[in-house]
């Protein structure tokens, strides 16, 4: 590769971009979907936006990313390749690293990226004779993501049971949970009442109204649990009945029937 | 999964905690205040809380599976030898932990001291 012997003084980037690191406009290879080789054309001034100023060190470093990169490139180890093309542009800020960006983002199928360095591209070099083609390319790009955003299978997103069913399940799981605390109140209440230390003891009013405190949590805690253990169990049918339901395609449903003699619940729906 | 299973513990531990006022009386013998007493136990004698059980001749409390302490007034003759009905048979029971025929048989005094009362206590069982 013939590298230029050129010293980069300042305000000379755009020629030193051009001869000692020979990123060349290439007017192929935007279109083509190549990072941009090691070929020499000088830019004219109007070509692209005065950038900030580089020393030569950096514009140094810049060109064996740039060297690394292209072999990455070659090689189509393209995450690699972006790294190094990356670390180059942000040594140099040469535009046409934005080019070589864009067609390695484009590589991996990161188009979104790949637009918008080509873009900052547009922006940099307006007065570029490639800057119709690196047009032309992201409006390539942009059919290519419909494309294969369109192949994609269609997300299906996650269906939950009907709320109702949800919400009978949870009430039945609260009432249950809320049976269990009265239980242990009355549970906690008789082993006081069954105290060994109250041998002998008279069964006073305190001792009375501990029973009577016990049955009535007993009493409240078996309602919430038959109540609770039938919504709960409900829910449950409910819901596994439904997503039965999504699974095999099938409109099945659970039809209570109310009426004199014939009280229950009927199957009905296409199998 | 490990979620779903701890949900389940949970619920069936509430249900399982939802019929537990159940106080152990085989430890200890409740005296009858005002003539009230525990549940299931009726105030014998004016004194003793006990229970009508299948074991008693009269009545008592139970102490053990199977096992009860009756008690029943002393007969004036010696035709009734023990508390426990026919099918049952009078037994010591050294091992048992409470004292309750002792206890069943012994009633507080007015001078604070324990009188034995005008009663028979038998540990009854088949």
């Amino acid at each position: 590769m013939a590298m230029g012997t050129r010293q980069v003084g300042s305000g000379r980037w755009a020629v030193w971009l051009a001869s000692a690191v020979g990123l060349t406009v290439w007017m192929g290879n935007i279109a083509d979907g190549e990072a941009r080789s090691y070929k020499r054309r000088e830019r004219d001034k109007y070509e692209c936006r005065a950038s900030q100023e580089v020393g030569s060190a950096e514009l140094e470093k810049a060109r064996r990313y740039w060297e690394s990169g292209m072999i990455y490139f070659d090689s189509k180890d393209y995450a690699k390749a972006r790294n190094d093309f990356t670390l180059a542009y942000e040594l140099s800020h040469l535009p046409d690293f934005l080019v070589n960006l864009a067609q390695v983002n484009a590589k991996i199928g990161n188009y979104q990226e790949s637009i918008r360095y080509l873009e900052s591209y547009i922006q940099e070099c307006p007065g570029a004779p490639d800057t119709p083609l690196a047009r032309q390319r992201i409006d390539d790009l942009r059919i290519e993501m419909a494309l294969k955003e369109g192949a994609k299978p269609p997300s299906t997103p996650v269906r939950l049971p009907p709320k109702h069913a949800l919400a009978l399940m949870g009430a039945g799981a609260g009432l249950l949970a809320v049976g269990g605390g009265l239980g242990l109140g009355a549970l906690l209440l008789g082993q006081k009442v069954g105290t060994a230390a109250n041998h002998r003891t008279p069964f006073n009013t305190d001792l009375q109204s501990m029973e009577k405190t016990g049955q009535q949590l007993q009493s409240a805690a078996i309602a919430c649990g038959v109540i609770g253990g039938v919504s709960l169990l409900s829910g449950a049918i409910w819901s596994f009945s439904w997503l039965y339901e999504q699974k095999q395609g099938l409109q099945l449903a659970l039809v209570p029937q109310l009426g004199m003699g014939n009280m229950g619940l009927q199957v009905a729906g296409s199998f | 999964m490990r979620r779903t299973s701890f949900v389940l513990w949970a619920l069936m531990a509430s249900a399982a905690l939802e019929s537990c006022y159940a106080p152990d009386l085989k430890q200890l013998v409740y005296l009858c205040d005002v003539g009230k007493c525990p549940e299931n136990f009726y105030c014998y004698d004016g004194v003793y809380c006990t229970q009508k059980l299948e074991e008693c001749r009269d009545s008592g409390i139970l102490v053990e599976d199977q096992v009860a302490v009756c008690i029943s007034p002393r007969p004036t003759m010696g035709s009734l030898p023990t508390a426990c009905r026919d099918a049952y048979m009078a037994r010591k029971c050294d091992d048992l932990k409470i004292p309750a025929r002792e206890s069943l048989c012994t009633k507080p005094s007015s001078s604070g001291t324990l009188d034995t009362a005008p009663h028979q206590c038998s540990y009854c069982c088949l």
